[in-house]
């Protein structure tokens, strides 16, 4: 048993300010396994997994290594010390070099000689490509390489080094139920030619197929360590959260109304010239509906929205928001009209980190009378009472509205910006990646809001990365798929499945493509 | 006539490229491992002045070489402590800096030679036999260029660099030490633009000396894509412009003024003319902070 | 409740920290530089700070420093207010060139003869000029919001351009040089009703400066424009659009303000200021234009703006910092032999060092408020 074990974390403590991050761990690793590793965001597994990747240093506990049969204590200064032992990480958010080729990515860091010798380089990474089934493009700038693709060069980047264990940190989170078949292949693979695997991940049906033992952590400790015999998905949520879970929040039943944004035939442009990003797309949101939009990121989604939302100018077709044309408009106007828009990226697009909360609540409606006379001069009191509104209905915890909005914690940020959102005038919301980045409490206050929303007639847009989440809210679903809705999806009654939806969002029946469109385009059309 | 004429307007046009070229090359170097440097400007005052004071007192050419550079090195690195370590504004640094290298200057003229805005001639300007502007003039375009190339793009060195300025996030996953790559590229990009200023008018420094080429350099370095050999190649376009100054020929049928104004001019069109095809790295002027 | 009162003033105290560590590091430079002048000479160093002491209670030292940190103060606010949106407006050097050209052109050509309304002729000397000055900055606006090119090296080559053309006009068309009149190449003389007054006779004496001491009408036309800006920056959308764009650029599309109306709006204003920056020079002082007047003025203001945070108040409290330093290096240069230069030297390291200090102690405020936020609200 005792040879089994190739990695050993004991003890492991590590504090932040104001958070015990990792609470006296034990967790250990044996060849040849899948190990899972599950809690919601913020339970400390990234956290941990750090520490043993060497970008972070643990207050108190060792890491033992298994060298030559017997499990040594090592202290990782940095990643370099990892690697030299074996251990390699495939981030969450992929760490690749956009402007440099697959090959540049795969040797950064570890190159044959000061003076890189490419072919040698290259004879290698084709024997590892060879052994493991893992098939990219070696000379093309990754930035053009699909998501998978790109998945599979962080995975290459660790095997180049030697690794045997692979630490993979949420790797599904941006794979089609496709995709995701295929890197369990690999991952089986992998195990085949002796490599040891912990996989950080919160979907449990994934980790009830994959994984060996399941280790679960909530709130900075490690709660249970059980075999796959021993698991089911109620028992891993129960612990996950720490009491037993309804996993979902119930949805209200709403008769759509009349009809609040109508897409005709909207044809988009996508940055490169003369490549449209939305092709012909047609749809419509009643009030009272919640319409989402599914697909591989990159697929049109983004385009769709800024086209809607006044960012971007379409080539063609029409939008039109209860009966009025608003195509091609700019952003302020069409915020005038009633649309409201929950950014995909809040610390891009949706905050100014460094304002007050109170200047951060008014965004995009600030030349409104009520906050500045003649739109020029602003009224500081209004600004301020309208934060602290937003504050008190939305449960954001902060000391005040006067406090920067750096200040707040992630899901605090996003709570207030939906609750700004939602607070102005609107008949439309535009929900982009609504839930990212933000704990699971705050999780459930965001879908509780939208279905709120959905209860007071309004029409809500959704695109979300997370399929569940559609699954979640939606009542209709929109495939998108190079730029077109290739499929549309009655989720009234939650009927629709993860594999239908992924089915389309890698294409469909590409043969039956044209009917299927002719088809749905009809259904679309009232 | 023609023939002299003709071969005056190439020799004058190498050496005028050579100081936009080095600052151009600086300035790729720079901003490939992610520092904006508008210091390029200042860095080229103070190596022209180190070369003059250095070559005046140490009565000889290698002597103004080293403490040319060693000029250039210095400013650098106040530029490279400022941005990497303490991650101030790119630019707010470099006009700082171009400051600085204003009064320096002056002053240690105005100390060394008695007067602030020029300094003493200095008659120690061959080395190997030749003229010291010609030959760096020349080792621009056959020699450093053609390195810098190779340096970026085959070594591991270079690699590195160039992924610290293109996404430094991922590069530190890797074990690459983000700040000591960013001071290697500035400073490797100083010493290659303290050449530039030597090579401006070694016999003799006056104020003002380095003429805007700094910035001409920088958009030089966008004409040419922020690649080392295209960037040289598109100082020579304003390093023409810039000699065609002394050509009698055209002195007698073209304003002074406008003349003294068309390079300037020319870096207008071509940036105007550039249609967003130049795309600089991801990383470029954003100081990067661990754990965001 | 009062806790919180208390904290907003440890924050404001902190921030303090570094203008006034700035000043006290680069008064400690200052000291080690004059020692090195003087020769390791204690007393010599200690009689120069003795200097500057003076520099700052004697009345026509102070009046000095008003009347050179007045081109100063517009500058910086020209230059702050372009930083403010994030757009590095550095040709303010050559937007002055150009804006006392076109005021000089209205004064030679257009401006009326009769003393009485001398009051139009300041009012439409400043028009002339403000337009002067956003016309020179119109080409870099159109080519960053058009083409994307980046302000710095356009607005630079403007600057280069300014004086080639300033030197043209004067030397040509302009000219009023007759014949070994005088050594400095310049223009006609101004008519008389152009002229600003001395502030010295507007108060007919009851003055409490010399009436040598250079200091006109304008200066209350840089008064003017720091309250405006003021106003305009802390009151008003306008001001608070352009700092959104200076935070966030993606943001503010997001917010439905159109990023580039405001670039160009901002650079525009910002040449407009720029054009009156030193019209105490050429319409007090000397009363014609010439290209060899006081250079460096745009520049100095870019320090100036940066040293005072983009704040009209900073930027007064900067440019007066400046006129001390300027003033008090003549007296050094006069009665100690200490170059002009070594100030020079100081104003680019007070840069960097204020702006140093102000970076890591806006971090380390942050970092204090954040803590304070998590701790107090129970991180959910």
């Amino acid at each position: 048993m005792p040879q089994d074990i190739i990695l050993k974390m004991e003890n492991i403590t590590k504090r932040f300010p104001g958070v015990l991050a990792n609470d006296r761990i034990n967790f250990d690793l044996r060849k040849g396994e899948v190990h899972a590793l599950v809690g919601e965001n913020g339970a400390g597994k990234s956290t941990l997994m750090k520490i043993l990747y060497g970008l972070y240093h643990p207050d108190e506990g060792t890491i033992y290594i298994n060298i030559n049969g017997e499990l040594k204590p090592v202290k990782f200064k940095n990643p370099q010390d990892a690697i030299k032992h074996g251990i390699g990480m495939v981030h969450q958010h992929f760490m690749l070099v956009y402007g440099l080729t697959t090959l540049e990515n795969i040797i950064l860091g570890y190159e044959p000689g000061s003076v890189i010798d490419f072919g040698k380089a290259r004879k290698k990474i084709e024997e590892i490509m060879n052994q493991s089934g893992l098939n990219v493009p070696l000379d093309v700038d990754v930035e053009f390489l699909s998501v998978g693709q790109q998945q599979r060069v962080e995975i290459l980047k660790v095997l180049y080094r030697q690794a045997q264990v692979l630490i993979l940190d949420e790797p599904t989170a941006v794979l089609t139920p496709q995709e995701t078949e295929e890197l369990f292949g690999i991952i089986r693979n992998l195990k085949a030619n002796g490599h040891s695997i912990i996989f950080i991940s919160h979907k449990l049906h994934e980790v009830m197929e994959i994984a060996d033992r399941i280790s679960v952590m909530r709130k900075g400790r490690l709660v249970h360590t059980m075999p796959k015999s021993e698991a089911t998905k109620e028992k891993i949520a129960e612990l996950m959260v720490g009491h037993p879970v309804l996993l979902d929040v119930p949805k209200p039943e709403i008769e759509p109304g009349e009809t609040v944004l109508e897409i005709k035939n909207l044809t988009v442009p996508s940055d490169t010239k003369g490549v449209m990003a939305v092709n012909n797309v047609s749809f419509y949101i009643r009030e009272g509906e919640i319409y989402g939009i599914a697909g591989v990121e990159g697929n049109g989604q983004a385009e769709l929205i800024e086209a809607i939302y006044g960012l971007r100018q379409p080539a063609g077709g029409d939008i039109i928001v209860h009966g009025e044309n608003i195509t091609g408009k700019p952003t302020h106007i069409i915020r005038e009209k009633g649309v409201s828009h929950i950014p995909g990226d809040r610390h891009k697009f949706g905050v100014f980190l460094p304002f007050t909360l109170a200047d951060n609540g008014i965004l995009g409606h600030h030349r409104e009378e009520k906050f500045a006379k003649w739109g020029i001069f602003r009224k500081f009191s209004n600004i301020s009472s309208w934060a602290m509104e937003i504050i008190k209905k939305f449960d954001v915890r902060t000391p005040s509205e006067k406090v920067p909005m750096s200040a707040l914690s992630g899901g605090n940020q996003q709570k207030f910006v939906v609750g700004r959102e939602i607070s102005f005038d609107h008949t439309l919301m535009i929900a982009a990646h609504p839930t990212r980045g933000v704990d699971i409490g705050a999780m459930e206050f965001i879908y509780r809001q939208l279905f709120e929303e959905k209860k007071q007639k309004k029409a809500i847009l959704l695109v979300s990365a997370d399929l569940d989440e559609l699954l979640l809210l939606s009542d209709r679903i929109g495939v998108m798929y190079k730029g077109k809705i290739i499929k549309e999806l009655d989720n009234t009654q939650r009927q629709v499945t993860p594999k239908e939806v992924g089915y389309y969002m890698l294409g469909g029946d590409v043969e039956h493509e044209d009917e299927q469109i002719a088809a749905g385009g009809e259904e679309n059309v009232q | 006539m023609m023939f002299t004429t003709l071969w005056f307007l190439l020799r004058s046009t190498i050496i005028s490229s050579a100081p936009i070229g080095y600052a151009a090359l600086g300035g790729v170097f720079n901003e490939r491992s992610g520092v904006v440097n508008i210091a390029l400007e200042g860095i080229l005052l103070v190596s022209s002045f180190g070369y003059v004071a250095g070559a005046f007192f140490g009565k000889s050419a290698w002597w103004g070489l080293f403490w040319g550079i060693m000029a250039g090195l210095l400013l650098s690195l106040i530029h490279a402590i400022a941005t990497v370590t303490f991650k101030i504004n790119h630019i707010v640094s470099g006009v700082a800096l171009n400051t600085i290298a204003i009064g320096v200057t002056r002053m240690l003229s105005l100390v060394m030679f008695g007067q602030e805005t020029q300094s003493k001639t200095n008659s120690y300007t061959r080395l190997f036999g030749m003229d010291i502007q010609w030959l760096i003039a020349l080792l621009l375009f056959l020699v450093i260029a053609p390195l810098s190339y190779w340096l970026l793009f085959k070594t591991s060195l270079g690699l590195r660099l160039r992924s610290v300025g293109e996404n430094p996030e991922a590069a530190d996953s890797l074990g690459i030490n983000v700040e000591k790559m960013r001071y290697t590229g500035v400073l490797i990009g100083g010493a290659i633009a303290s050449l530039g200023g030597i090579a401006l008018y070694p016999s003799i420094w006056q104020s003002g000396i380095s003429g805007g080429r700094g910035f001409i350099g920088l958009a030089s370095m966008i004409l040419g894509n922020w690649m080392p050999i295209r960037s040289v190649l598109a100082s020579t376009l304003f390093g023409f412009a810039d000699a065609l100054r002394l050509i009698d020929v055209v002195r007698k049928y073209i304003p002074n003024e406008f003349l003294t104004a068309l390079p300037y001019l020319l870096v207008l069109i071509v940036l105007a003319g550039l249609i967003g095809k130049a795309r600089p790295p991801r990383a470029d002027g954003v100081p990067y902070v661990r754990g965001e | 409740m009062s806790s919180k009162r208390s904290n907003n003033f440890k924050y404001f105290l902190l921030s303090l920290v570094a203008p006034v560590g700035g000043i006290l590091i680069s008064a400690l430079l200052l000291f080690i530089l004059i020692l090195l002048i003087r020769k390791g000479s204690l007393s010599d160093t200690i009689q120069a700070f003795y200097i500057m002491w003076k520099t700052l209670t004697s009345k026509q030292d102070v009046g000095y420093i008003i009347a050179r940190s007045e081109p100063l103060i517009l500058s910086g606010i020209a230059a702050a207010i372009a930083f403010r949106a994030g757009v590095f407006n550095i040709g303010t050097e050559g937007q002055y060139y150009i804006g006392g050209l076109l005021g000089a052109v209205y004064a030679i050509y257009f401006s009326f003869k009769s003393p009485s309304l001398h009051w139009l002729n300041v009012i439409l000397v400043i028009v002339f000029s403000m337009i002067g000055g956003a016309l020179w900055a119109l080409i870099p606006a159109i080519l960053k919001v058009k083409k994307g090119v980046h302000e710095v090296i356009t607005t630079i080559m403007m600057n280069q351009i300014a004086y080639t053309t300033a030197k043209y006009f004067v030397n040509g068309p302009m000219s009023g040089l007759k014949g070994g009149e005088s050594l400095e190449p310049k223009t006609m003389n101004f008519p008389a009703a152009v002229d600003f007054k001395r502030l010295y006779d507007i108060f007919h004496g009851h003055f409490p400066f010399p009436k040598y001491i250079p200091l006109y009408e304008s200066l209350f036309i840089a008064l003017i424009v720091v309250v405006i800006a003021y106003i305009v920056i802390y009151y008003t959308n306008w001001g608070f659009e352009l700092k959104m764009l200076g935070t966030n650029p993606n943001a503010t599309k997001y917010s439905g303000v159109p990023p580039k109306v405001v670039i160009f709006n901002a650079m525009l204003w910002s040449g407009a200021i720029a054009g009156i920056i030193n019209l105490q020079e050429i319409f007090g002082i000397k009363g014609y234009y010439t290209h060899h007047m006081t250079g460096g003025l745009g520049f100095d203001g870019i320090a100036v703006a940066l040293i005072g945070y983009n704040n009209p108040i900073g930027v007064v409290l900067a440019a007066l910092l400046f006129g001390f330093l300027r003033t008090a290096g003549y007296n050094l240069q006069f009665e100690l032999g200490i170059p002009n230069s070594t100030m020079d030297l100081i104003t680019g390291f007070i840069i960097i060092v204020m702006v140093i200090a102000s970076v890591t102690m806006n971090r380390y405020i942050s970092k204090l408020r954040r803590k304070e936020v998590l701790s107090e609200a129970g991180d959910r």
